[in-house]
């Protein structure tokens, strides 16, 4: 989608992206869909393969297989609302509001590990909590944008950003470790010990909806409704960027989008887990005077020992969320010009018929960038259909084909764009899935 | 025209691609089967006994049975019913007491009515040469659905008759080590 000027959504991955038409309009709901959804460490295929192989078997080698690096993501966003105008020769305005999904989570290995093979096999191991990292959000974003071209060779554009975010969850930078060992003391066979647990989950727009126990799903929904229009956590963002002629052919563009944050201060609750604790189990002392049960409350004094040092608080502090920042940077060759008599207007000449070029594409996470790169072929096949074919390496995959495809008949535009072709033919062994599409109307003054 | 033709035959293809996009040679029925077995292992409970422990304080004679007890919560919570398919007990004994103990573990519900019994022989030891017994109780069904209606444990020594009673000045101890593992079908 990066750098396919003649699709107008080209302008929400570039604000500052050659617009070589004078006014677009989205179809409402329709104008773009896209989707996004990457495994780095394991694929359905890897689990669901109907090879005879115990499901459990093959859950556990995936456990095993699998790092703390290995994260699972979902991104989906769907335009509600999208336009633009030419303001004169050199500014093109854009608005628009989309709906946004957001998901990451690092593969939480220790506790997986912990849960699906217990501690029995692992004595004298620490379990970390700091495998814990996710984030999730739900939000709307109403976005209005400016696109200028400074000179011939310099385009330039912004996007302010408004997020309303609908449901938060997220938690990041926890620690503390638990271990089963034999015992230091002696006392016993095991020791327990919880080290400096500090783990974290905040939450905002939740706790109201699963509060009230679901009584009135109308309800819900009508508070959900509410938020979509600037009813919930708002925050504020920015997206920039550029398109640069080097020279003739060689174009190079870049941009940072989604820098920006919200502040969570609506229905917000923390849950916060800390404390240390160790135990070698219940000591039993055989007290000299018994009274008449003969009993000394072993295990309440555990329970109460262990909630005084290991403590959930839930808590009502406001929080602040950063959004997923994303940099694209490309660069692209234009060649062959055709014999058509059509003309790129922004350049007042013939368009070139092909290009090739590179884009790298990176999106900050909790722990660290994630990073694509991307070779790709453009082709305008005719003025009706333009081609890009892609290839990219990511952390999912080395072979990544992909295909976009857009139709433009009258000012009738629709797109389609997929990755990951080869494995669509089996879409269980592909680690990611990418898919988007999309129709509008495009307005050119030379029509 | 002999280009759109092209066109038109490469889009096909396209849609076909698209459309064939399919999930093959897997079988999402596989889900019933998903059954984590985690097993986990826990310190019980321990203790030291000397002399004095066995001196009923009264009459500075031996007593003949010495018991502490304890409540075990979580043996006859739900996620316990449910999910435990076996567990194992192991206690380990130490003593270096020169004196025989014969040891009950008394598993009992709230009405003190018994629901699981270990019972344990423990060798006379010496205070350098202690004597030692592992002893392992694996418990599953159909016991194990009675031993999951107990809440409490009664650790029970008796101290069989002896021409050499324990006094104060008697040297060793009687040590008691213990863990559980726990077998789970969750």
């Amino acid at each position: 989608m990066y750098d396919f000027n003649v699709i107008p959504q080209t302008l929400n991955q570039n604000p500052g992206a050659l617009v070589t038409f004078d006014k677009h309009f989205g179809i409402p709901l329709l104008s773009q869909f896209h989707v996004n959804f990457g495994s780095s460490g394991v694929s359905a295929y890897d689990i669901f393969r109907d090879d005879g192989v115990d499901i459990n078997i093959k859950i556990g080698n995936a456990i095993n297989a699998m790092s703390h690096r290995d994260y699972f993501t979902l991104n989906q966003q769907l335009d509600i609302i999208n336009g633009g105008w030419r303001k004169d020769e050199t500014t093109y305005f854009s608005y628009g509001m989309y709906e946004e999904v957001d998901m990451i989570s690092y593969f939480p290995k220790d506790v997986a590990v912990l849960l699906w093979e217990g501690n029995a096999n692992h004595i004298g191991r620490s379990f970390s909590l700091n495998d814990v990292s996710f984030k999730a959000e739900l939000l709307s974003v109403f976005h209005f944008g400016i696109n200028k071209q400074i000179n011939k060779k310099f385009t330039l554009g912004a996007r302010a950003k408004i997020y309303s975010s609908i449901a938060n969850v997220n938690s990041v930078n926890n620690s503390g470790t638990f271990t089963t060992r034999e015992s230091t003391t002696g006392d016993n066979v095991y020791e327990h010990v919880f080290q400096a647990l500090d783990g974290r989950v905040q939450t905002s727009g939740i706790a109201p909806l699963i509060g009230d126990e679901n009584s009135d799903f109308s309800k819900d929904i009508k508070t959900l409704r509410k938020r979509i229009l600037f009813g919930g956590n708002l925050g504020l963002g920015i997206d920039v960027g550029f398109t640069y002629q080097l020279k003739e052919q060689h174009i190079i563009t870049g941009s940072l989008l989604d820098f920006g944050a919200i502040f969570h201060s609506k229905d917000v609750e923390t849950y916060h887990l800390n404390g240390s604790y160790t135990t070698e189990g219940l000591e039993l002392i055989f007290p000299p005077l018994l009274n008449a049960e003969g009993t000394t409350p072993y295990w309440q004094n555990l329970e109460d020992e262990f909630d005084e040092n290991i403590k959930i608080d839930t808590l009502k502090n406001n929080y602040v969320t950063w959004r997923s920042s994303k940099v694209n940077l490309s660069y692209r060759y234009n060649f062959g010009k055709g014999n058509g008599q059509d003309c790129d207007c922004y350049a007042g000449q013939k368009p070139y018929q092909n290009a090739l070029g590179l884009q790298l594409f990176s999106v900050f996470r909790p722990r660290r960038p994630q990073f694509a790169a991307t070779a790709f072929y453009y082709r305008r096949l005719f003025d009706f259909l333009k081609l890009k074919a892609t290839y990219t390496v990511d952390a999912f995959s080395l072979r990544n084909f992909g295909l976009g495809a857009s139709l433009h008949i009258g000012r009738f535009n629709m797109y389609l764009m997929g990755n990951n072709l080869f494995e669509l033919q089996n879409i269980s062994k592909a680690q990611s899935v990418s898919l988007q599409f999309g129709i509008n109307l495009i307005f050119d003054s030379n029509d | 025209m002999k280009r759109f033709k092209k066109v038109v035959f490469g889009l096909i293809c396209l849609m076909l691609i698209f459309l064939n996009s399919c999930v093959s040679d897997v079988d999402f029925d596989q889900t019933e089967n998903i059954l984590p077995t985690p097993v986990f292992e826990s310190s019980l409970m321990y203790s030291n006994l000397e002399a004095p422990n066995f001196i009923d304080e009264a009459t500075q004679q031996e007593v003949i049975i010495l018991t502490d007890t304890t409540r075990l919560e979580y043996i006859n919570s739900d996620f316990f019913v449910d999910q435990l398919i076996k567990t194992n007990l192991n206690f380990q004994f130490a003593n270096s007491l020169d004196r025989h103990f014969s040891i009950d573990f008394e598993f009992v519900n709230d009405a003190d009515e018994l629901r699981y019994l270990a019972e344990i022989e423990v060798p006379p030891g010496q205070p350098n040469a202690p004597s030692v017994v592992v002893s392992n109780f694996l418990i599953e069904e159909p016991e194990l659905s009675v031993f999951e209606e107990a809440t409490k444990l009664i650790f029970k020594i008796t101290l069989p008759p002896s021409t050499n009673p324990i006094d104060t000045n008697t040297l060793g101890r009687l040590e008691l080590d213990s863990k559980v593992t726990f077998y789970f079908e969750l």
